[in-house]
């Protein structure tokens, strides 16, 4: 045990800094590295000495840095993270240094295995962060009063912690990096008392953005503006149609242009290799590919359509049954029946950064600089496909340009991969506007049936909802709760009987992935729909419709936030009106009220969103605010215009002109009312535009007097015109 | 060869001339606040000015600038308005994932630069060219009235 400490001071020499656990310093080197695997990680394993710290650097000169596990995408984690950080370790945000680091689960006290902390989706970032940061930051400032204490052979009780300093009796300070080098000698306490809510001087405050400055000035480095020694760019050529094969290349014409560097080839695709983007982007136009031709040329959108449809007949796998009811009233013996089937588009993600990545083969090592939302899956999914040892793929982390769930895709960095591997030099790969839209992993097209079983009163009896999908799409991660549930488990209301299955439908040949909301968007826009169409069948207001469907607290408190800033049936007829619809996901509550107007001259104009948000306990408002408003932003562009046609096999649109967004003169006045929580923090960024659809196409409907079951929106007002 | 001039240097430049002024800026002049969005001029995140005008420097051939003054965001650190509007974006905090913000500025920079005090209409007509997918726009706008010195709606 004492050789240990001993070797643990020899590491704590050379670096200069003490990195708790197994932290490497940033840009780690191979001496580090030795020395790292030479401090005996059994044995602290045993002692649970490594759980200390991975979040944290202190050096004895002071000079902190957080280590983050999220990815930044826009949503503020990096600022969020830092904050819950700053607050329990008791130092000033604005003097740390921040950088992103995987952190592997057995470097964090009470991980669950199959819980991967850096993994950045579902609005979970804080929700995830919230208890082991805290934890973290806990345990290393209860060490340094203990290391002060124990120097001046004092109780700790007398000490206390100021910005960055143990301020101990007779004015005695240690700046927590004097109290470093005498801290390994203690063990991890058994249990921490965290800060109480009330004495936070950070959490809860409206911090500035850590990155905001940067990125104004344009010194943020996202994927594109990485430089390295001896880079070239590359741009991969591949076919349109997914599952297509090259069949004969001519690239003498491409060859031609200078600044070529390499021309690589494989079955599908071929990656020209430049010294900058748009000598390799002209050659490419000058590639004569002869393709094999794939029966998928075929496809297109009606196709895709019909196949789900089938899955009305097809066998289905039962998910969830609310039998809140004694009996089950079986459907036929219902005094009424409602059938409506909804019918949701394929969507791009249309992020404003094309994708791209950077890739070096070297010593049998592979590095790359990505902007991933699941890093750690890739980097075992790298070494998987190249056969390398996990230590030997380096990720590093650049500023990404926007995801919505386009950067959980790997299928593009692991195609780019495999021309990296053939060259000596890093590859800077980049997708044209054009390729990255043909390329995307789509959100699929949603298809759900749902009969509405309901009584003489037109209460509702039981509701029976099919899912027609084409993935079987079980999370494995957490199999308790699958994607296909989500929004939907967690209702805010009570409906007996609510039956929910899904049948898998044949796939068409296409990169499906995950959009923004994931299927949350999905089951609540259906939800919602059902509900505002109910109530006009009562003649009941839509939202004392919902309050007699047995709203829980939260959910009641939301909905009176709302109403209480906002004047709801303001308009009864005419062409302004007014919708709205509500979630319980991913813990948190929302609702939303949209004020939409279709002109005289069939101009749709969003005048208004009011949000009320319970989003548990609030960590940094200003941002909480700014990513509500944001997805409400994005939700409404999708709910309008969002459509990906495919004709021929291939995605149609290519460009922001055939792939319309909401712009400033579409922009509506959102504003975000937000419940003062005490439930541990919840998730926010994707709130928004899981409400967006139901709400706009509620106040739509409502001026057309119909009801829209399918998105977008925009081509069916204009076709009722 | 040809030369053009980047935030007051000027530059010597081996170049085919219709290769873009965004991927000159970015490739060869090792600028890359300017930022590729779309490549046709539908996003603005590439927007630089080009004698005080904001222009999107993916849709124009290096071969047309002449001697036109070029600025990026890298350039207008100095500006009085730019500093402005820092403040502003600081206070109202529209960046999320940033990439479209340089190219925002650069349009609100030349507009304050025109129009001092622009009006709603103006500033947004002169920001609608941009796309935003963090859906900042309403921050934006209030960043620049708050430059201006405008403050008129809630």
């Amino acid at each position: 045990m004492k050789h240990k400490k001993i070797s643990r001071r020899v590491f704590l020499g050379k670096t200069g800094a003490l990195l708790f656990g197994f932290m490497l310093p940033v840009g780690g080197n191979a001496q580090n590295d030795q020395l790292e695997k030479d401090s005996d990680f059994s044995e602290r394993k045993n002692k649970k000495q490594q759980y200390l710290n991975a979040f944290i650097k202190i050096k004895a000169n002071n000079e902190i840095t957080f280590f983050i596990p999220d990815i930044e995408i826009g949503q503020g984690i990096l600022t969020a993270a830092s904050m819950i950080l700053a607050e329990e370790l008791d130092v000033d945000l604005k003097s740390v240094s921040i950088e992103t680091k995987m952190i592997e689960n057995e470097q964090i006290k009470n991980m669950k295995p199959n819980e991967d902390l850096n993994l950045t989706y579902g609005s979970g970032s804080v929700a995830k962060d919230w208890f082991p940061l805290r934890q973290g930051a806990a345990e290393l400032r209860m060490m340094l009063l203990q290391t002060a204490a124990a120097e001046l052979n004092i109780d700790k009780g007398r000490c206390h912690t100021e910005n960055g300093y143990v301020i101990c009796p007779d004015n005695q300070t240690f700046s927590y990096g004097m109290l470093i080098s005498k801290i390994m000698t203690l063990d991890i306490p058994e249990s921490v008392q965290f800060k109480n809510r009330l004495d936070y001087k950070i959490i809860g405050k409206p911090q500035p953005r850590v990155d905001t400055d940067k990125k104004i000035k344009g010194q943020s480095v996202y994927g594109m503006d990485i430089k390295l020694s001896g880079m070239k760019t590359g741009y991969i050529v591949s076919s349109p149609i997914e599952g297509d094969q090259i069949h004969q290349i001519d690239d003498r014409q491409a060859k031609n242009i200078p600044g070529i560097q390499d021309i690589l080839k494989n079955e599908k695709s071929i990656c020209i290799i430049a010294d900058n983007f748009w000598r390799a982007l002209k050659a490419a136009e000058r590639l004569v590919i002869k393709w094999q031709g794939d029966e998928n040329i075929q496809l297109n959108t009606s196709m895709i359509y019909e196949n789900l449809k089938k899955g009305i007949s097809k066998p289905s796998t039962m998910l969830f049954h609310n039998k809140t009811a004694s009996v089950s009233v079986e459907m036929e013996n219902e005094n009424k029946l409602f059938q409506w089937d909804f019918f949701q588009s394929m969507l791009l993600h249309a992020a404003l950064e094309p994708i791209n990545c950077t890739i070096y083969f070297h010593d049998n090592q592979c590095e790359l600089w990505i902007g991933s939302q699941a890093p750690s899956m890739l980097k075992e999914h790298i070494a998987e496909k190249f056969h390398l040892c996990k230590e030997n793929v380096i990720l590093h982390y650049n500023e990404i340009g926007g995801s919505f769930g386009r950067r959980l895709d790997q299928k593009y960095i692991l195609d780019a991969a495999e021309f990296a591997r053939q060259v000596s030099y890093p590859v800077n790969f980049i997708w044209s506007r054009e390729a990255d839209f043909q390329n995307d992993a789509l959100r699929p097209p949603y298809y759900d049936q749902l009969k509405i079983g309901v009584n003489n009163k037109l209460a509702i009896t039981s509701v029976h909802h099919k899912m027609m999908t084409f993935i079987d799409d079980t999370d494995k991660r957490n199999p308790s709760s699958p994607n296909y549930l989500l929004g939907l488990d967690t209702m805010p209301y009570h409906i007996h009987d609510y039956k929910f299955e899904y049948s898998v439908c044949d796939a068409p040949k296409l990169n499906f992935g995950s959009g923004q909301g994931r299927e949350a968007t999905r089951n609540v826009f259906v939800l919602e729909n059902m509900i505002n169409n109910l109530a006009l069948y009562t003649r009941m207001d839509p939202i004392e419709y919902r309050k007699t469907l047995g709203l829980d607290d939260r959910a009641k408190a939301v909905v009176d936030l709302l109403l209480q800033n906002v004047e709801w049936n303001k308009f009864q007829s005419g062409g302004i009106r007014q919708g709205f619809a509500m979630a319980h996901v991913f813990g948190s509550y929302i609702a939303l009220i949209i004020e939409a107007e279709i002109t005289t001259s069939s101009v749709i104009l969003i005048h208004r969103a009011d949000v009320a948000v319970d989003c548990g306990f609030i960590v940094n408002p200003e941002q909480v605010c700014a990513q509500i408003e944001g997805s409400v932003v994005f939700g409404l562009s999708d709910a309008l215009y969002g459509e990906v046609q495919i004709e021929n096999g291939q995605i149609k649109q290519r460009n922001y002109n055939q792939y319309r967004v909401l712009r400033m003169n579409d922009m509506p006045n959102v504003k975000v009312h937000m419940v003062n929580s005490n439930e541990s923090p919840s998730g926010v960024g994707e709130l928004g535009t899981i409400v967006a659809a139901p709400a706009l196409g509620h106040a739509l409907g409502l001026i057309q007097g119909k009801f829209f079951h399918s998105l977008p929106l925009a081509k069916q007002v204009f076709q009722h015109k | 060869m040809i030369s053009i001039t980047v935030n007051k240097k000027k530059i010597e430049l081996d170049v085919p001339l219709d290769m873009p002024l965004l991927w000159v800026l970015r490739d060869i002049v090792g600028l890359t606040g300017t930022k590729y969005g779309c490549g046709i001029g539908l996003c603005g995140s590439c927007t630089v000015h080009l004698d005080g005008k904001a222009v999107r420097s993916c849709s124009i051939p290096v071969g047309d600038i002449g001697n036109r003054e070029i600025v990026t965001i890298e350039g207008v650190g100095e500006d009085s308005i730019f500093q402005k509007l820092l403040a502003a974006w600081k206070e109202t905090e529209p960046t999320q994932c940033g990439y479209c913000q340089p190219g925002q500025i650069m349009t609100a920079l030349a507009l304050l630069k025109e129009n001092d005090k622009p009006d709603k209409n103006e500033i947004i007509e002169a920001m609608t060219g941009h796309i935003c997918r963090c859906g900042t726009y309403q921050r934006i706008y209030k960043a620049i009235q708050i430059a201006a010195g405008i403050m008129d709606e809630a």
